[in-house]
């Protein structure tokens, strides 16, 4: 046994620049995205976190608007970090980039700086006490009628990057989740390396927010991907590839009854679910030529 | 509670305002070392970076930073850790 005891989760880092002794909550799925972002980072990266509440990182970070960041603060950092190794501004955000159509993603991505932009997605607003975030998760209430097929697909639509990957001036994208680790620490090397700006989303399920016990957030992070809700792709020298299938595309119904917030659905609302889910996942399997 | 420590990392000075997270805690992992193969899964999926390796090879938490999330349990391959119970610290009956 003591032959074959070189195990791969050995292989990373062993320096946590993700400072210990954190406040986030039992099981964050945030926090285990950041934390294997910085390990994949290691030394050639600054990371910038935007939010109000102070952060934790071993890393050069600041408090700052998303739109404002761009234009004073990466300029800055590049400054001042910068020595005889290259760094890359690396800046990690929630959904918010995706806020008010797009719009502070877009004038960021119009600058064509050189950065590394982190989604970490768990579809809600944390500084603003857990508040839904855009774009909508598609079990919201609508106050006239119970969403249909079509309210569905749109949600689905506005949540998935490779939608428009292709109209962002991108050089590098790519969605990954929490629940695959080495997938997401090589998507991440990865953007480092690549010049220009480059945008790597990751799934992380939130124990508090979603209402699911905190040792499942590995599992639901799993489950995304393998339901198909959330595929993981990469976007790289114009093409688009599929790294994982859909292995059980009928768990849709699993993954969204895991979750204490979705407890009003109705089976036969789930189908419907199931239905624009499995649209969604062949519109990308068109896109990857498979 | 430690003491404020002033260090630098990769070059930038920064404060550490260390607090311990003993108060989230309702259950404490164990590793049964008979069991263990060393593969550090658990070490890879703790969100709070708690665990680590300790004398030859084996990966316990430290229950300075642990929460108790029992995430580590849930993707142990061989099973070998579990949660005992613990009772909370006392606390002042207006917090």
């Amino acid at each position: 046994m003591e032959k074959y005891s070189v195990y791969v989760p050995k292989l990373l880092p062993k320096q946590e620049n993700f400072i210990v002794g954190r406040r986030s909550c039992r099981g964050c799925g945030k926090a285990l995205a950041i934390r294997f972002a910085s390990k994949a980072m290691a030394e050639c990266g600054a990371l910038i976190k935007t939010d109000n509440k102070p952060q934790a990182t071993g890393y050069a970070w600041d408090d700052m608007e998303f739109p404002s960041l761009v234009g004073s603060v990466v300029r800055s950092v590049r400054k001042s970090v910068s020595g005889s190794s290259y760094k890359k501004p690396t800046i990690a955000i929630d959904m918010k980039a995706f806020d008010g159509s797009l719009v502070a993603l877009q004038s960021m991505l119009e600058k064509t700086e050189d950065i590394l932009v982190i989604l970490y997605d768990n579809e809600k607003y944390m500084d603003t006490l857990i508040m839904e975030s855009k774009p909508l998760p598609f079990g919201i209430e609508y106050h006239h009628h119970a969403p249909g097929a079509k309210e569905v697909r749109f949600a689905l639509e506005s949540r998935n990057l490779f939608n428009f990957a292709e109209k962002l001036s991108l050089s590098y994208a790519a969605s990954s989740s929490i629940a695959y680790p080495f997938d997401l620490v090589d998507k991440v090397k990865r953007g480092l390396k690549i010049k220009g700006t480059a945008v790597v989303h990751v799934n992380s399920p939130c124990p508090t927010g979603w209402m699911f016990a905190p040792a499942d957030t590995v599992k639901l992070g799993a489950l995304a991907v393998e339901s198909g809700f959330n595929p993981v792709w990469e976007y790289k020298d114009g093409k688009f590839s599929l790294n994982m299938a859909a292995r059980k595309p009928e768990s849709v119904k699993e993954y969204v009854r895991a979750q204490k917030r979705y407890r009003y659905m109705s089976d036969a609302f789930i189908e419907t679910l199931n239905e624009a889910v499995r649209i969604e996942f062949e519109k990308l399997q068109k896109i990857c030529g498979k | 509670m430690k003491k404020k420590e002033k260090k630098s990392l990769n070059g930038v000075p920064v404060t550490l305002d260390f607090k311990s997270n003993e108060d989230f805690r309702r259950e404490r992992p164990s590793v049964d070392r008979d069991k263990c193969i060393k593969c550090g899964v658990c070490y890879l999926y703790c969100p709070d970076s708690a665990i680590r390796s300790v004398d030859e090879g084996y990966f316990e938490a430290d229950l300075e930073l642990c929460k108790g999330c029992s995430l580590c349990k849930k993707q142990c391959v061989t099973g070998c850790i579990s949660m005992l119970p613990e009772t909370l610290p006392l606390r002042h009956p207006l917090f």
